[in-house]
Parts: structure tokens; C-alpha cells; sequence
């Protein structure tokens, strides 16, 4: 397995070599130059010349490319034009939020997507079935951000039961200080042992959270149904059925496990595309993740910002699926024979 | 023990269900203290340092920073703000600046003129944001009450100090710790509220300065949370929920009408120095041609931009700049006379099948769109064809600089930096590299602008008498058309009350604001 492994991380650096360049290309090909934007009102020819001398946008593109790869090997992601702060400093300080709400939204996920897969499986067309495959379709087509705007429109508009957005409520953000440890504010809050900061982190995340939540179940649902129809056509199980097993040792010992390597590689896709796929609901809410960073910074041309977070969210994706191929040799003894 | 995979499940759903429980039966947002205001703005600052600040930020800025003197647009006149008062040379080389004893940073230290000499060095030394205002000046301090800018040439320093962006008081030891140090969100500065907490892209704190040297009358806000909300109609929810007091918000032209119907919220509609001048090319053909030029001034309809584009929250312009603005004087502006239009083309002897013009609609901005949309309509009717190019503010800004990749129409929202028509941003050729957008190179025009520029500092007349034969020469070249002069548009609970504008400073004065009863 070692080797592997080994093979897997070279490919890996090769990979996140290929995305920088693809990056730089096509940021830099574009017309005109991010200076403009990033020096206010109305900047004079001297300080545009300037800047664009400091930033190497007046040498050449391969020099700008070399320079470029220097800076990234040294660690040096540059400022952001937008925010006039470190890269990687503007990644730190966003990243636990979009980890916070991708890896929860993941986990219930998981909790309700695979089992509601399994019963509609398990009563394969019936109407529980085509109740469960209806809601699916109507929850792939339902855009995220509209979804987002009316659970915004529900909960705090007609209800008043939840915040409409943010990650903390402005007053107990200034008066209930935490220590940020992980930087995930639901775990620091419960550390710190300050309930009134953990109950408004918790309400803040509801709505994000079922947002993309609800957005990204129908895929593991389906997933999950697909899968354990065909699995439980297959003679073995129908074998342990004859054999009068019951049925839930059957379903969930027998034919779920068959189901888990096609069942991994969903849920790392999954969680890969929601770590980078969070914008809309990150917009919607004012979330203050990578998702809404990003795409203010492809927007507006701060290509310090866009090329940073692009390497991060490349690396955490090979990361994830680097992780997901692990998984199978813990799943399968057959791989690990092999 | 035993472990049970179906209890370990019962127990993480149970988990599960008490978080969302545990949010469901929380109230939404505690309570507010009853001084604490909530502003929502859509941008975050990206510059604290008041020598790079140069673009949005000046809404909080403002409020936590004072210049030496302050412009009152509605006085027509400069007050004193850190300076109590003010005198120049004949010359116009050397302002004197006497300042207000007593008054402290932030930070408790005093605010002398070795203070400010401090942060005026700075400030022209790193020449970023708008320190060009200054000149390069020289700046010494004689005493701790006394403060004398030199410049090279007659500049109007008293109006310089008291622009919206390069004119903002911070202290020694906050220049000695340098970029680094603001751009972690500290400030030191004299204005009424002290910077106490910024969470990027969340929110800004602002506390009442309980010592402001302009003092207190009560019942204003001790703290003022500036909320970062990007997305406007979160904004607005916000703001009829009453969880913010008011909107930085650029609100879209068509809500305000439904808006106004709330009871709980006020629109304030407010003199603004932002107008929306189109510069005409002047070398590109077929705009390179006089006749055709003066054309195209008579095809925008600017009633039905000013009405209906901007739903009445514009006016159509009286002048070359927004007549809120000092020192701005009506001129006789051309009408939308598609007749006229027409007759202008034909003479200008430029062949029918090269009518055709480009026409800059940037940053996806609707308004822009709308307006280059509805000229591309009117201009159809007499022949012209126009092309509407879209594209991001900095990459059309930079095309239009090289003549060679320029368009023909380039309409841009523009202000001033301090109060001033000065036209030279605009219209003097060495600012082709610039804002010169329409490429126009008159030296007469030069000329009366530099005059105009020498004598601001101590003949204003004669000054305003200069600058008013340029501007009336741009307006007989048809080197721009002026489209429309905007409004500001405030949204905010109709219980809060001072909502203090002036079109000199794009901010609204916290320390005015206070709650019906408070």
C-alpha cells in the first residue's frame, strides 16, 4: 500500500502544478489589469505604474510565470487587491467557516440521505418509493439559492425563529469572547462553555445548513436507492433472505456494505464539490467562507485571491479523494490482498 | 461494555435533533441595548490606513477620523474642524493653520502640529490613495498650535484639507506602526467613535468617543455596529425586521417606491456630488468629426433617464457639474431634438455607412445598461448604429486610456475629491492617461484650466471665471454629454432620526443619529 500511497502524493504534486498553471493562464490572458480596481476612486497614471511595477504586471507573462512559481514555492500567496490583506491570512481566517458548515451539511447528509436511499430500496416502487424519487427530482432542480431565499423568507420573515444570516449575532459576537481553537464556532463556543455564543452560533447555522443540506441529499439518496436495488437482486442476498435472516441484518449487514466503494466515492465528490460548491449559500446567508471570498475575487480580478483559494481547494479535493481511495482498502480486504 | 451500533445511532440522531432544537427555541437576536445603532453596509473596508483609504471605507472612516477643516456644502463654506483657523500667503504658496487646543487621539495623546506634520509626511511620502491632492507639500510645525503647508505651486490646501479621503487625522504613534498595524482594523484618529472590534467580512464596532472635543448633547448612539451584508435584499429584510437602523445599500430604483409604502422605513433622497458625465472621443472616428459629435448630444433623451431610468432620483444636468456642487453655474446644456440630431449628422459630411458608434455600458451595472440601451434606440431612429460594449470598470477604463483600443462613448459615474469643479481631471490633455476619457486636446482649454487652477487658492472669482470659458469650450466641442446628476438614496427605520448628510463626504455623520424619544 505504501507505494501507492507514495505514487498517489507525486501524482498529487503534479496535479496541483497543472492547476497553477492552468490558473495563472487564464487569469493573467484576460484584457486589462486588476490595478485599476484595486487603487480606488480615481488613481493617477503614476501610482497605476507603480503598482503595476511592484506587481510585475508590466514584465513579461513567462517572467510574471517564473515569479509567480517562486512566490507560491516560498509560501507567498501575495495580498489580496480586494481586501489588502495576506492571502493565505484571508483563507485562514474564512476556511473553518466553510469547513464548519460543508462537514455538518455532510454529515446530516449522510445520516438522512443513506437511509432514506435504503428504504426506498427496500420498498422499491411503492409509493414510499416514488415519493422519495419525486422529492429527489424536485430537489436537484430546485436552484440552491432560491431554496436558501425562501427557508430566509420562512424562518425569519413569517416565523421570526431564525436569524437571517451571518455566523453570530452582532452583540454576541462583541460581548461573548471565545478562544478560537479549531475555528469552528460551534465546537470553540461549547469549549469556551459559553451557551448563549453556542446557542447563536447554532441558530445561525441552521438555515445555511439545511440550504445545502437539502440541495446535496437528492444525489445521495438516489445514490444509495440505485445502488441497494441492484444489490438486492444479487443471488447472495436473495440467498440469505431463503435462508430466513432478517431482513434488517440483511439489508444493513449484507447489502449496504456491498454498496459502500460506490457509496465513498459519492460522498467524497460530494464533500469536495460542497467545500467549493458552498458559494450559494454562503452568499445567500453572508457566510463568511471561501465560497463568497472567491467569487468577489474572480469577479473583480484579485488574482492573488482567485489562484490561492484555487490551490487550496484543489489540494483539499485530491486530499479527499486521496482519503476515499484509502477508505476502500479498509472496506474491501479484497484490495488490500490484491 | 456493549456496544450497539443501533444505540450508537439513537444516540447521534438524539444529538442531532437537541441541536436543532436547541436553535429552534433560542430567540432570534437578543435584545439591542438602547444605544446600540445597527448599519448594514454591503462592503467591507479594504484600506483602515487613512494615507492608502481611497474608495469605500470613507463611509466608516469618516466617522472615526476628522480633517483640519470640513467642508458645509450647504453654507457654501468651509468650517473648522481640527484648525480654528486659516490663512495663505499672497502668493498662494504658504497656508497657515492654527489648531484647536485640547483635543486628544483615541489613544489619549494630544493633537499638535508636530502630530499632524507627522501624518502629513507620511502621507505625501507614500503619494498612494489621493495624496496627490497635496502637491508634495512641504509641511513644518513652528509650535504645537501652528501648522504651515508649503507647496510648489498655488494649491487650494484649505479645501484639500478637508477632502473626503486624504485629509483624515491619525496619530504619531499609528504612522510610526505603519500599514501593517491599521490593516490588522486599528485606528487612532479624533472623530466621535473609537474603532473597537473588526471581524472581517462580518461586522465593524464603532464606541462614542466620550471625550470628542465637538461634545455631546445626548441620546446618541454609544455604539454603532456597521453590519457587512453583500446581498441587498438581505439588506432591506434586515431593515423592515427592524434588525438594522439603516442601509448603506445601493438600493435598486425600482424597490424604493415600494419601500416608501413602509411605515417603518424612511427613504431620505439627498444631494449628491455624483453625476454621470459621457466623454465623447474626440480622435476616434466617426466621433472625431465636430457636427457628428454635437449629434449624438441631441439623441440621449435625458428627461426619460433622470424619470424613468433613474425613477426621478436623478435630474437632468444644468451644467457640466452637479449643481450641488460649489462653485457649479448653469449652462445651456443641449436638449434631445432628434431633428436636430439628424440635420447635425448630415452636415457633419460623414458617409451614412460609417454611422456607427461603440458604446461603453460597464461593470454589468443596469442603470449604465439601461441608458446606453435607450440611446441605442433613439440613435437607430436617425440612422446610427450603436454597439453596446460590456465589460468589468478596470478593463474598459483601460482600454479607453490607449486610443487605440478606445470606444467612442464612455459614460462613468464621477465625483470630486474635494470641493471643486475643477475640469482638469477630465478635460486637460495631459490627462489622456487618465480620466481624459474623450481624448481631448485643446490647448486653449489647457491653458484656461491651469490658470484656473493657479488662482483657486486666492482668486476664486478669476479662478471660476477661467474654468467656466473651458467647461463652456468642452460643451461647443461636444467632448462629452452629461447624462444625468444622481441623487444618494438612504434607507432607514423612521424611528431614527439625524440622518446627517453632506454631498462633500459620502458617509452619513453617526454621531447625529439618534432614535425618536432617545
Amino acid at each position: 500500500m505504501t507505494p501507492y500511497v507514495i505514487q498517489r502524493l507525486v501524482l498529487m504534486v503534479g496535479t496541483l502544478i497543472g492547476v497553477l498553471t492552468v490558473t495563472f493562464v487564464l487569469t493573467h490572458i484576460l484584457p486589462g489589469s486588476p490595478v485599476e480596481v484595486m487603487l480606488g476612486h480615481r488613481p493617477t497614471p503614476d501610482q497605476v505604474a507603480a503598482v503595476k511595477h511592484e506587481l510585475g504586471l508590466d514584465l513579461p507573462l513567462w517572467r510574471q510565470y517564473l515569479r509567480f512559481l517562486g512566490e507560491i514555492g516560498h509560501g507567498h500567496f501575495g495580498k489580496s487587491f480586494l481586501t489588502s490583506q495576506p492571502v493565505l491570512q484571508d483563507i485562514g481566517q474564512r476556511l473553518m467557516a466553510t469547513v464548519e458548515l460543508t462537514t455538518l451539511a455532510m454529515v446530516c447528509i449522510i445520516l438522512i440521505g443513506i437511509p432514506i436511499g435504503i428504504l426506498s430500496a427496500v420498498k422499491a416502487n411503492s409509493p414510499i418509493d416514488h415519493v422519495v424519487r419525486s422529492l429527489s427530482v424536485a430537489g436537484v432542480a430546485l436552484p440552491g439559492f432560491m431554496l436558501g431565499m425562501l427557508l430566509q423568507m420562512a424562518f425569519y420573515g413569517w416565523l421570526g425563529w431564525l436569524p437571517l444570516q451571518g455566523r453570530m449575532t452582532s452583540t454576541v459576537l462583541l460581548d461573548h469572547h471565545f478562544q478560537a481553537v479549531t475555528g469552528l464556532f460551534l465546537v470553540d463556543s461549547l469549549l469556551a462553555g459559553d451557551m448563549v455564543a453556542f446557542r447563536d452560533v447554532a441558530a445561525h447555522i441552521v438555515l445555511p445548513l439545511a440550504t445545502l443540506t437539502l440541495a446535496n441529499l437528492p444525489l445521495a439518496a438516489r445514490t444509495t436507492r440505485n445502488l441497494m436495488v441492484e444489490v438486492l437482486t444479487e443471488d447472495y442476498i436473495l440467498t440469505a433472505f431463503a435462508y430466513g435472516l432478517p431482513r434488517r441484518r440483511v439489508y444493513f449487514r449484507y447489502a449496504l456494505k456491498a454498496t459502500l466503494i460506490p457509496l465513498l466515492t459519492v460522498i467524497g465528490l460530494t464533500y469536495g464539490y460542497l467545500l467549493g460548491g458552498a458559494v450559494v449559500a454562503e452568499y445567500v446567508f453572508d457566510w463568511p467562507g471561501i465560497g463568497s471570498y472567491v467569487v468577489r475575487a474572480i469577479t473583480e480580478s484579485d488574482y492573488p485571491a482567485a489562484i490561492g483559494v484555487t490551490i487550496f481547494l484543489a489540494a483539499a479535493y485530491l486530499i479527499i479523494n486521496l482519503t476515499v481511495d484509502l477508505l476502500y482498502f479498509l472496506v474491501d480486504p479484497r484490495l488490500r490482498r490484491a | 461494555m456493549t456496544f450497539s451500533k443501533a444505540a450508537a445511532y439513537s444516540r447521534l440522531a438524539a444529538a442531532t435533533l437537541a441541536l436543532v432544537w436547541t436553535a429552534f427555541t433560542l430567540e432570534a437576536s437578543p435584545a439591542k441595548a438602547e444605544t446600540t445603532l445597527t448599519v448594514v453596509d454591503g462592503i467591507d473596508v479594504k484600506d483602515w490606513d487613512p494615507a492608502v483609504a481611497y474608495g469605500h471605507e470613507s463611509y466608516v472612516l469618516n466617522n472615526i477620523y476628522d480633517p483640519l477643516t470640513r467642508y458645509n456644502t450647504k453654507e457654501g463654506k468651509l468650517e473648522p474642524a481640527l484648525a480654528t483657523s486659516w490663512s495663505v500667503s499672497d502668493d498662494g504658496l504658504a497656508w497657515t493653520f492654527k489648531l484647536r487646543p485640547n483635543v486628544k487621539f483615541h489613544s489619549g495623546a494630544p493633537v499638535t502640529a508636530g502630530a499632524i506634520k507627522t501624518m502629513l509626511d507620511r502621507n505625501i511620502k507614500m503619494n498612494q490613495g489621493a495624496q496627490y491632492l497635496w502637491g508634495g507639500a512641504a509641511v513644518t510645525a513652528p509650535d504645537d498650535a501652528t501648522l504651515i503647508v508649503k507647496t510648489k505651486d498655488p494649491l487650494p490646501i484649505d479645501l484639500v484639507s478637508s477632502a473626503s479621503y486624504a485629509a483624515m487625522v491619525y496619530s504619531p504613534a499609528a504612522a510610526e506602526k505603519g500599514n501593517e498595524w491599521f490593516q490588522k482594523g486599528n485606528a487612532d484618529g479624533t472623530g466621535p467613535y473609537k474603532l473597537t472590534q473588526w471581524v472581517p467580512n462580518q461586522q465593524i464596532v464603532l464606541e462614542k468617543n466620550a471625550d470628542y472635543w465637538g461634545g455631546w448633547k445626548g441620546g446618541e448612539a454609544d455604539r454603532i455596529i456597521v453590519r457587512i451584508v453583500s446581498e441587498v435584499s438581505t439588506q432591506l429584510q434586515m431593515l423592515r425586521s427592524g434588525e438594522a437602523d439603516m442601509t448603506f445599500a445601493t438600493i435598486p430604483f425600482d424597490m424604493v417606491g415600494t419601500l416608501q409604502q413602509d411605515p417603518n422605513i424612511k427613504i431620505d433622497v439627498v444631494d449628491s456630488w455624483q453625476y454621470l458625465p459621457a466623454p465623447i472621443n474626440t480622435q476616434l472616428p466617426p466621433t472625431n468629426n465636430l457636427k457628428f459629435r454635437q449629434a449624438l448630444t441631441h439623441i440621449m433623451d435625458y428627461e426619460t433617464v433622470s424619470k424613468q431610468i433613474y425613477a426621478g432620483l436623478a435630474s437632468v444636468p444644468e451644467g457640466p457639474t452637479p449643481m450641488a456642487m460649489p462653485g457649479a453655474k448653469k449652462y445651456d446644456m443641449p436638449k434631445f431634438d432628434l431633428a436636430m440630431a439628424k440635420q447635425l449628422l448630415q452636415d457633419s459630411g460623414v458617409p451614412q455607412d460609417q454611422w456607427k458608434i461603440t458604446w461603453v455600458a460597464y461593470g454589468g451595472v443596469d442603470v449604465l445598461k439601461n441608458i446606453a440601451l435607450l440611446f441605442q434606440a433613439n440613435a437607430a431612429k436617425v440612422g446610427v448604429k450603436v454597439e453596446i460594449m460590456q465589460g468589468e470598470w478596470g478593463v474598459m477604463w483601460d482600454k479607453q486610456k490607449h486610443l487605440e483600443t478606445s470606444f467612442n462613448v464612455f459614460p462613468f459615474r464621477n465625483w470630486p475629491d474635494y470641493a471643486t469643479v475643477n475640469p482638469v481631471a477630465l478635460f486637460e490633455s495631459d490627462q489622456q492617461s487618465s480620466f481624459n476619457l474623450s481624448h481631448y486636446v485643446v490647448p486653449a482649454v489647457d491653458k484656461l484650466i491651469g490658470d484656473g487652477t493657479k488662482l483657486e487658492a486666492v482668486d476664486k472669482a478669476a479662478c471660476a471665471q477661467a474654468w467656466q470659458k473651458a467647461y463652456q469650450q468642452v460643451l461647443d466641442d461636444a467632448a462629452a454629454m452629461f447624462i444625468a446628476d444622481t441623487k444618494r438614496i438612504i434607507a432607514h427605520r423612521a424611528n431614527l432620526e439625524g440622518v446627517t448628510t453632506d454631498p462633500a463626504y459620502e458617509t452619513v455623520l453617526f454621531r447625529y443619529l439618534h432614535r425618536s424619544g432617545g
